[in-house]
């Protein structure tokens, strides 16, 4: 079996070998020096089966991004970057967000849906992003393609909670993407909680950025 | 002696190291044991490492760290009168035999010899830091057991392992995505992370011995939090599946998956009480996230923290029967404990970094916690009772949530 290749123990004798007690002398006022040498770097088994709850990939509606510039019937058009993620929108009825594919602003801000701190709640100016992406999924062009809402968190908090909290942001969007009338069947979300900032910055306009939630369009 | 050494062993699978007593065994005796009060420390002095092995001042370091982090022990710099002073000797090249002794006023009160080899030779310093910590408190030592963590070291988010001194550091994962929050079975020998290797949050389950990975829960949405139950056979998670992240409990053997909360917050970080009878766990059900308590047949959380802007992050010792958790106080997170006979919340950090994900030590005594100050994030042990502080980790790469193994 594969995942039995590779084994943890072997793995730990190895790296004792290399980073045992031989190589440093160092004084315990660092207090840090003792971390070891790093080895021993091959990976653990590969996971085997699921367990309960398994559900093959395509279930979850992850099927291949749609990237570049989707134009609706009506002439709205929608950006999306190489991994299907919506960087921009240019729409008549629910205004423009976010760039173009050359980086180009359109006069608002992001598309993403920002959130406030701690919470999953829908704001009221985050609400015609939603319906701009609920009304690409009814074009007749797009009424095929998934969506992939990531809800993302400021690193502030523990990541547990932000994983969780995430979701909530994700499942919010999914929430009124379904009240607009978007199957649920093609919706799928994921939370990445703190681990991808849009801005690493530790102040105000950097947190406000990274509490959101994003689009990806799939095929 | 008994509980150190086999178990460390086990882990890091040293078969081959045969420990042998020398004379002057009679040192475990009672008699001889300091009384310490809870703080305090005894001084000793550890001489440098006679012998002729390569390894000899290493080991000497080693032991000295290793007594330090234990919490009883105060190293000397100097040799005093009066004073313990912990000898050793280390002979041998790929066979090694180390001996140590203690002495205190020209009296030797303890005195053991351990064999190995180069491999094993860690092993050796840390099962004899653990049988002159029990010859002279009484307690078990906890030198040589596990921190298992997430780092960002490697550019990804893997899972690395340490000894708790912060040695022989090693990375277990390298799937190249995100793996996160592991955290260990009761006896140490399994782990449970959240993965995504699959390009969800899924929880895996790993034999540590073999390596053997299995899926566990790949629901759609959320699989995280998981934490393995006291009897090793039920695990805690966090599933979204149901719309909204909801507290489980499941069998680890698959099935059995039960609902414990009906909440429109989100719900976060389960861990067990020691009898295995209610959960401490996170939830924003108020507005803020703060710890709450339910019982393992579900029904309504009560919540148990209220200082501080938020609380996250529980831990419960089966040791010392106290939860610790992180608190946001003045915009930094700090650790605190919750007294669960009392229900008394109190803060034991206070400077100005932030302090989360605290993990305990086999003592109930010291935890394990991720600072972070100035763009970095590192692990320190924080001796609870002194509040003393040592350095686990350092860059390059950041390391988050550390969790404590019983062996």
């Amino acid at each position: 079996m594969r995942s039995s290749r590779l084994l943890l123990s072997g793995l730990v004798v190895g790296a004792l070998m290399i980073g045992g007690l031989g190589c440093k002398r160092k004084s315990l006022s660092r207090n840090t020096d003792f971390v070891g040498p790093e080895g021993g770097l091959s990976p653990l088994g590969a996971p085997s089966d699921m367990g309960i709850g398994g559900q093959p990939l395509d279930a979850r509606g992850t099927g291949a991004p749609l990237t570049g510039e989707l134009r609706t019937s009506s002439g709205d058009r929608y950006y999306c970057d190489n991994s299907g993620r919506i960087i921009g929108m240019e729409t008549a009825r629910w205004g423009n967000w976010g760039v173009d594919l050359t980086g180009r602003p359109l006069g608002g801000e992001t598309p993403n849906v920002l959130f406030a701190f701690d919470s999953a709640a829908i704001q009221a100016p985050e609400r015609p992003k939603i319906e701009a992406v609920a009304a690409l999924t009814e074009d007749e062009s797009y009424r095929t393609v998934g969506l992939v809402l990531e809800g993302h968190c400021d690193d502030r908090g523990t990541e547990e909670y932000n994983l969780s909290l995430g979701e909530r942001r994700s499942l919010a969007v999914r929430e009124q993407l379904l009240g607009l009338d978007v199957a649920s069947e093609r919706i799928t979300t994921v939370s990445f909680g703190e681990a991808y900032p849009v801005d690493p910055g530790q102040n105000e306009e950097a947190w406000r950025k990274n509490r959101r939630v994003v689009f990806v369009v799939t095929q | 002696m008994g509980r150190a050494w086999p178990r460390t062993a086990a882990f890091v699978t040293i078969w081959a190291l045969a420990l042998a007593w020398v004379g002057a065994a009679a040192a475990g005796s009672s008699t001889l044991r300091v009384v310490v009060a809870k703080g305090q420390r005894i001084p000793i002095r550890v001489a440098p490492t006679g012998g002729d092995s390569s390894l000899a001042g290493s080991a000497r370091d080693l032991l000295e760290r290793d007594l330090q982090i234990s919490g009883w022990f105060r190293p000397l710099a100097q040799a005093e009168a009066g004073v313990h002073e912990a000898q050793t000797t280390l002979t041998g090249d790929a066979a090694l035999r180390l001996e140590g002794r203690v002495l205190l006023g020209g009296e030797q009160v303890f005195g053991r010899a351990y064999q190995g080899t180069t491999e094993t030779a860690r092993a050796m310093v840390h099962n004899l830091a653990n049988d002159i910590i029990e010859a002279l408190t009484g307690q078990p030592g906890f030198a040589g057991t596990q921190v298992i963590c997430s780092s960002d070291r490697a550019g990804h988010r893997e899972l690395f392992v340490m000894e708790c001194d912060g040695g022989n550091l090693r990375q277990l994962t390298s799937d190249r995505t995100l793996s996160l929050s592991p955290q260990w079975s009761p006896d140490g020998r399994r782990f449970v992370y959240t993965s995504y290797a699959n390009r969800f949050p899924d929880l895996v389950l790993v034999d540590a011995d073999s390596g053997r990975r299995q899926r566990i829960a790949a629901f759609p949405g959320l699989n995280t939090g998981g934490a393995i139950a006291p009897d090793g056979a039920r695990l805690a998670l966090v599933l979204s599946k149901e719309g909204n992240p909801e507290l489980y409990t499941m069998s680890l053997g698959g099935g059995g998956l039960k609902r414990l909360t009906w909440t429109r917050s989100a719900e976060a970080s389960p861990c067990w009480s020691p009898d295995g009878s209610q959960l401490v766990y996170v939830s924003d059900d108020s507005g803020t996230p703060q710890l709450y308590l339910i019982g393992t047949a579900g029904g309504r959380g009560k919540r148990i923290t209220f200082a501080g802007t938020d609380s996250n992050a529980p831990e419960w010792s089966a040791k010392s029967n106290q939860v610790v958790y992180a608190s946001r106080r003045g915009g930094r997170y700090q650790i605190c404990l919750w007294d669960p006979s009392t229900a008394q919340e109190q803060q034991l950090t206070q400077d100005g970094a932030s302090h989360e994900d605290p993990s305990w030590a086999p003592d109930g005594r010291h935890v394990v916690y991720s600072r972070r100050e100035g763009g970095t994030t590192q692990l320190r042990i924080l001796d609870t009772w002194s509040m003393d502080e040592i350095g686990l980790t350092r860059s390059p790469g950041s390391f988050y949530t550390p969790h404590w193994s019983s062996r």
